[in-house]
């Protein structure tokens, strides 16, 4: 019994990483329908400006992270703004915007690890205190992921729900030629969705460094990880998307119970054949406008 | 000197891998993250058959061929059915996972170690070890695989991809069924990179999981991408191209490590600046447009008169006799019942309740917004009604697959047109035939004759229906260079290839000019004689005044009257609904 709560609590951690991920690769998935496989370069440049702010500055950790999150907000600005916004402006299809994609991961990934090494970079100045609450224990770090994946979470629906900008978003989600019609600026949807959807997985890529260490290589582990949720929580729902990652942190920490840890990621997986043979459009999802017929 | 073989030989490998990942991406455009795997367990299968039960290397190539197709049909079955995106969350998972298996499945594959002591092939009892000798095998399998990609691409089979590839809901109302020719487009494509794994197992006599990572999915992209995707040798170009060059940064002094990540950091590079500046690779889909030749064609385009661009005279010689204005003895051709469909609380269309008589034409008018073309996706088959009935003749069609529908001679054209762009006219008219052998793996490979035979009766009627509507001299050009007007025509002979006896015309006039449309309606009016049934939405009341047998009026997602067109017009209240006067 102990083991179990023990392995549920390490769900919880894990969970609240696979969230961020996930709500944040959904945001702009739903939003400007591009498959942004770059998404992992913005983790991977998270992780590294904070380690340079944190390890080669000196900063305080709490800086060195704002630090980081502001360099994830400026690539994904850089992104957005320059590359995939003259690809549309050429009429590319999804195909060569997510190609595109593609090669900036491939990219970002290799010069960090040409410049940085391929050994895992830590964060040091995290106050970590273990927690023992009768037989189960976890640290303060555990703590910080679960609190900061909620409050982001929480903060973001609270944007899209009240704020102009949000409303807009919600808009060009559900159905982006009426949002133009109605005049609604589409660049700037898509550069807003790409600020909020960094500010989470920049949080997310501290968070992972901050427990396991950075790997350049990291960048496409967290692809992986956004997708997943989203396509078990449904394209759209951003909610749905959270509870998700939850869903896949729980499965594989249980499925640790029997299984070698090396085999993690064919649990995730298994979860998400099984949602899409048994509910393709995803556990909370609806099936998202794909354009007049 | 065998350095320099040996590189033709890396060359033929690669050329094969993205021979067939220029199958997937390229001509059906499936994003795939998983070529590497399919490499990577060809490569092991073969070498434990060659390691462990010592047999021919040729039923080692086949067994790894069948686990890869296997392995790729339990991923692109669930990912395909839903939508193309989930293909790049699978497929990736896959590659992962494939990997995971090949370093910690220790008892078979040795991990990080890899396999050594893999045999060399035997051929004819002669062991083929150096790459002199190695060079004629690779070369003879890289031409097949080239063999099987060229008859897939030129049969109607690799039409129909074409066709998917540039808008699936216009294939699918051809009767297409999207998810099967992509599943099997991908276990295909996997298959024959399992070739391509098990001769490098064979030739290099070791492998080890580090070949077969997502850095060298990312290698294949780049091969596709460079020579110019949907192009039959474009891969092989890219295959020489970028083989040549990794080999070259061997020579340049630089450790291993900087080597191995300049080389990435270049792919990435390449894949960006490509898709930015030559997406279409270097040799790109068609090779050169005869630009000037066009030019001209145009020019005689605009001398003949529109009037005279429907050959009536010709249809006889397209459809044969007329078999006579279908009568309508045997009740309605189609009949709606209480059909309801509904958008997230929208009702598009609620309660319809109409019929389509035989041999007849009936105009679907009512003010933007009032769901007639929902109703023609609902009777289609894209959004099936929520409650209702449709009915074929005698057959419920309620439920039907938006594929089968066109199958039982149900046929439409799109507001939008939904031609396939990048596809020539021709070709356009042709992936429209019905009942195609070579759409079929087998037949496409194994009735050679037949399948030559069908195309060429099917390029006599396509021709026929391009005459029709006065597109024949165009058959060469691509449909996206067509004028708006011409494209217009060529949904129209598109939908007459499918030979189908009810035609849902959606908008066939919008948009054109009043001369153009005035020799629009003799040709439609021409295709009751040849016992076909007609459903047209139309906003021009002229038009609806001149060509309609029958007015279905609707409004709101409500059908509010059915009768003669005189007597709907007559009524005030429609013409207020309609003119909002």
């Amino acid at each position: 019994m102990a083991l179990f709560v023990q392995l549920l609590l390490n769900g919880i951690w894990s969970g609240s990483v696979y969230a961020l991920l996930g709500v944040s690769w959904g945001l702009i998935f739903a939003a400007t329908r591009t498959f942004h496989f770059a998404h992992g370069a913005t983790f991977v440049v998270a992780a590294y400006f904070t380690y340079i702010i944190r390890s080669g500055l000196g900063a305080p950790l709490v800086l060195a992270a704002v630090g980081g999150i502001l360099a994830a907000v400026l690539f994904g600005l850089i992104v957005e703004g320059i590359l995939y916004q003259w690809l549309r402006r050429s009429y590319a299809t999804a195909l060569v915007i997510f190609i595109a994609s593609l090669g900036v991961l491939i990219f970002v990934e290799n010069t960090v690890a040409m410049i940085f090494g391929t050994d895992a970079k830590s964060l040091t100045g995290f106050p970590i205190k273990t927690i023992r609450i009768g037989v189960v224990g976890f640290t303060t770090l555990h703590l910080t992921m679960l609190f900061t994946a909620l409050l982001l979470v929480i903060a973001l629906m609270a944007f899209l729900e009240k704020t102009n900008q949000g409303k807009a978003i919600r808009a060009v989600i559900s159905n982006p030629e009426m949002a133009e019609v109605i005049g609604i600026n589409i660049r700037k949807v898509f550069l807003s969705v790409h600020v909020l959807a960094a500010i989470l997985v920049g949080s997310a890529a501290i968070l992972t460094t901050l427990e396991r260490g950075g790997t350049p290589d990291l960048g496409h582990w967290a692809i992986l990880y956004a997708f997943m949720p989203v396509i078990i929580g449904g394209v759209g729902s951003m909610p749905g998307a959270a509870v998700a990652g939850y869903i896949v942190g729980f499965a594989e920490s249980i499925g640790i119970w029997k299984i070698a840890s090396q085999w993690q990621l064919g649990i995730a997986f298994i979860v998400l054949l099984a949602v899409l043979v048994l509910r393709p459009n995803g556990l909370f999802g609806f099936s998202v406008y794909r354009g007049k017929i | 000197m065998d350095y320099l073989i040996h590189i033709v030989i890396m060359i033929c490998i690669y050329s094969i891998l993205g021979v067939s990942f220029n199958l997937i991406l390229g001509y059906t455009g499936l994003i795939a993250m998983c070529h590497a795997a399919f490499f990577g367990i060809g490569a092991y299968v073969a070498a434990l058959v060659g390691i462990h039960y010592g047999l021919n290397f040729l039923l080692g190539i086949v067994a790894g061929m069948v686990v890869a197709g296997l392995i790729g049909l339990l991923v692109a079955l669930p990912a395909l059915r839903v939508r193309d995106e989930y293909l790049i969350v699978t497929t990736l998972a896959l590659l992962m996972i494939i990997y995971t298996v090949m370093m910690n499945w220790m008892d078979v594959t040795r991990g990080a170690a890899g396999l050594t002591g893999i045999p060399r092939p035997r051929v004819l009892g002669l062991e083929i070890s150096t790459p002199l000798e190695f060079l004629p095998l690779m070369v003879i399998f890289g031409i097949l695989c080239l063999l099987i990609s060229r008859r897939i691409v030129r049969s109607p089979f690799g039409r129909a991809l074409k066709a998917i590839r540039e808008d699936e809901i216009g294939a699918q109302a051809l009767g297409k069924s999207i998810g099967s020719y992509k599943i099997r487009v991908f276990v295909i494509g996997g298959a024959l990179a399992a070739i391509a794994g098990s001769l490098l197992a064979h030739y290099t006599t070791y492998i080890s999981p580090f070949y077969f990572t997502l850095t060298d999915t990312i290698f294949i992209f780049a091969v596709v991408i460079v020579g110019g995707t949907a192009n039959l040798w474009g891969p092989v170009v890219g295959a020489a191209l970028l083989v040549t060059v990794t080999e070259a940064l061997r020579f340049m002094a630089l450790s291993p490590l900087i080597v191995g990540f300049t080389r990435q950091m270049a792919y990435g590079l390449i894949l960006i600046l490509f898709m930015v500046f030559r997406p279409q690779g270097l040799l790109g889909e068609f090779g050169r447009k005869p630009e000037e030749e066009r030019e001209i064609g145009d020019e005689e385009e605009g001398e003949t008169p529109a009037k005279e661009r429907f050959l009536i005279s010709e249809a006889r010689e397209i459809f044969g006799k007329p078999a006579g204005q279908a009568t309508g003895a045997n009740g309605p051709l189609l009949r709606l019942e209480r059909v309801s469909r509904s958008f997230g609380g929208i009702h598009a269309v609620e309660g319809c309740t109409f019929s389509l008589e035989e041999g007849k034409i009936t105009g679907l008018i009512g003010p933007n917004g009032a769901g007639k073309t929902t109703l023609f996706n609902v009777i289609t088959g894209i959004y099936p009604a929520e409650s209702g009935s449709v009915h074929y003749e005698d057959l419920e069609i309620t439920k039907t697959a938006a594929h089968q529908v066109p199958k039982m001679g149900i046929g439409r054209t799109f507001q939008n047109l939904r031609l396939f762009n990048r596809m020539t006219v021709l070709e356009n008219v042709l992936v429209a035939c019905p009942d195609q052998i070579g759409e079929r793996i087998w037949g496409a490979f194994f009735r050679f004759g037949k399948v030559k035979e069908q195309e060429e009766t099917n390029r006599k009627k396509a021709m026929g229906y391009l005459k029709f509507v006065g597109l024949e001299e165009k058959a060469g050009e691509l449909a996206e260079d067509l004028s708006f007007a011409e494209q217009k025509l060529l949904s129209l002979a598109r939908l007459l290839a499918t030979e189908s006896r009810l035609m849902l015309l959606d908008e066939p006039a919008s948009g054109l000019d009043p001369v153009f449309m005035e020799s629009l309606y003799p040709m439609i009016r021409e295709l009751l004689r040849y016992g076909k049934t007609v459903c047209i939405v139309e906003h021009n009341m002229d038009v609806i005044r001149a060509i309609v047998d029958e007015v279905v009026f609707m409004d709101q997602g409500r059908v509010l009257a059915q009768g003669p067109p005189e007597e709907i017009m007559k009524s005030s209240q429609l013409t207020e609904i309609y003119f909002g006067s």
